[in-house]
């Protein structure tokens, strides 16, 4: 009956309170482009086509409710997640999103993406950043695949994949 | 006409009558990245010991009646007590569910411990650290706060959106009063007359008067806040914007934020020192705490700690020399 009952909350509450553990985790990656640092923002800034830079993602879909935009990327391994955009800062160069829900083993992740002229001229360092929680949401023993561990390696895998991608294609472009 | 000899003696004297005692203080910064507490000489502003403690420590409750502080070591599931005099780590207690915010008793006899996951309060003595009583309270308990007088233990319930008030003379729920969405820090005035919860969905502090409770009114902070702290003569809060990587001031008379201060990177525990007259923030990005000059609302300097350094609760306390 709980069960029923907690399934029905979230149904009528898509945006409901992302509950999440105490212990908050990080991921900060980096990685140094030869490319003008407005090419490079302007790839990172294109909250609806992740699918151009991201090797993982296969298409992205864009969405407004109201003042609020969201993304469903949709993976090629297949399952989605459902990210809601928080800022795209023109004149810092930032990107602040967070993901609703999907298919990464994480709990109330917030992610910043910052892309920096240099080192050298003509050079483009960007650097991504997520704060995230296990999925989780007991006392320990804690499940297999529900813990810090796999929820940094997920979180790892896609920064490390992406940056390396974002560097092909942003070199790659005339 | 006295003798030198005499003359020096009564010198010598009078300068040891006019040295005042010293009892330097302290912050107590837990860094849940690194698995220790960096201690910071606050007269120097700098961190003068790391104490190794256990497993993703948060929370943190400093006596300087005791001389010890207690750490909250979130994944370890247990409390480590520290000595504030050798800095050195004494005891690990383990406590089966998983200890998050702590606050002490005003006579620093009992030490108050939210279990995160299990949905209630621990109370322990602080010199046998035995557990005496317990009481559920849910959901979620985060930050707490203890009335002057010892009667009364306020707990923020993050996924009930709530304060409860814990008469601890009967270690129960007397009242529940509706805050705002996912409160998590939790802080009281001086005299007991105000308590300031932040709603870190709503990005926003709501201040409760404990007096009247419909003078309970509301104010907008930055994004995401996290905690907040409380000027010694109650007229001005301080609260951490984690996603906005600042500190908004609210003047209590005006009832809104007269300035924003630009902090270290997902800034979290915060504390008020009187006697310096400063705000110490802790930055969990950053491994670093900010030092804010209540004067002038200056950012003064900036300490390196460990990583992810979170003091969740009461880190500053005395420590006699």
């Amino acid at each position: 009956m709980k069960r029923f009952i907690a399934s029905l909350a979230i149904a009528l509450l898509p945006f409901a309170a992302s509950a999440h553990g105490p212990s908050p985790q990080k991921v900060e990656k980096s990685v140094t482009i030869k490319a003008e640092p407005a090419k490079v923002w302007a790839l990172v800034k294109d909250f609806g086509n992740m699918h151009k830079w991201h090797p993982a993602v296969a298409s992205t879909k864009l969405e407004k409710k109201g003042n609020d935009t969201f993304r469903t990327l949709t993976l090629k391994d297949g399952g989605t997640i459902y990210e809601k955009l928080r800022s795209a800062d023109d004149e810092g160069m930032q990107l602040k999103y967070e993901i609703v829900e999907g298919a990464l083993p994480v709990a109330d992740y917030y992610s910043v993406m910052t892309v920096k002229p240099g080192p050298a001229t003509g050079e483009t360092t960007v650097t991504w950043m997520g704060r995230f929680y296990r999925v989780y949401k007991l006392n320990p023993p804690i499940p297999a695949g529900q813990d810090d561990e796999s929820a940094l390696n997920a979180v790892n895998g896609v920064y490390d994949a992406g940056l390396a991608n974002l560097k092909k294609v942003a070199e790659g472009q005339k | 006409m006295l003798k030198p000899s005499l003359l020096l003696s009564l010198f010598v004297f009078g300068i040891l009558i006019a040295l005042p005692s010293h009892a330097d203080r302290y912050a107590y910064i837990t860094n849940q990245g690194s698995n220790d507490v960096s201690v910071i000489d606050l007269s120097r502003n700098k961190a003068v010991a790391q104490v190794p403690v256990g497993k993703s420590p948060v929370g943190v409750a400093a006596s300087s009646r005791l001389a010890r502080v207690f750490i909250s070591n979130v994944d370890g599931q247990s409390i480590t007590t520290i000595d504030i005099k050798t800095n050195e780590a004494i005891s690990e207690t383990p406590i089966s569910g998983t200890p998050v915010g702590m606050v002490l008793s005003p006579d620093s006899t009992r030490l108050y411990v939210a279990d995160w996951f299990e949905d209630r309060i621990l109370e322990l003595d602080t010199t046998t650290m035995a557990q005496i009583r317990q009481v559920k309270v849910e959901k979620a308990p985060a930050g707490m706060a203890v009335s002057p007088d010892g009667k009364h233990l306020y707990v923020v319930n993050r996924d009930s959106n709530d304060l409860a008030v814990i008469d601890i003379a009967h270690f129960r729920i007397t009242s529940r009063i509706p805050v705002g969405n996912h409160p998590f820090g939790l802080t009281i005035n001086h005299d007991g007359t105000w308590l300031y919860v932040v709603n870190v969905q709503d990005n926003s502090l709501t201040a409760i008067n404990l007096l009247q409770q419909n003078e309970t009114f509301t104010v907008t902070v930055g994004e995401h806040p996290y905690c907040a702290a409380v000027s010694r003569d109650g007229n001005t809060v301080y609260v951490s914007n984690t996603q906005g990587d600042s500190v908004s001031v609210i003047d209590m008379q005006q009832k809104k934020v007269i300035s924003t201060i630009e902090v270290g990177g997902f800034p979290e525990g915060i504390n008020y020192d009187n006697s310096t007259h400063r705000i110490y923030v802790a930055n969990w990005f950053d491994n670093t705490v900010s030092v804010i000059d209540a004067r002038n609302n200056q950012r003064v300097a900036t300490i390196a700690t460990g990583t992810q350094s979170r003091a969740f609760g009461q880190f500053i306390a005395e420590a006699a020399h």
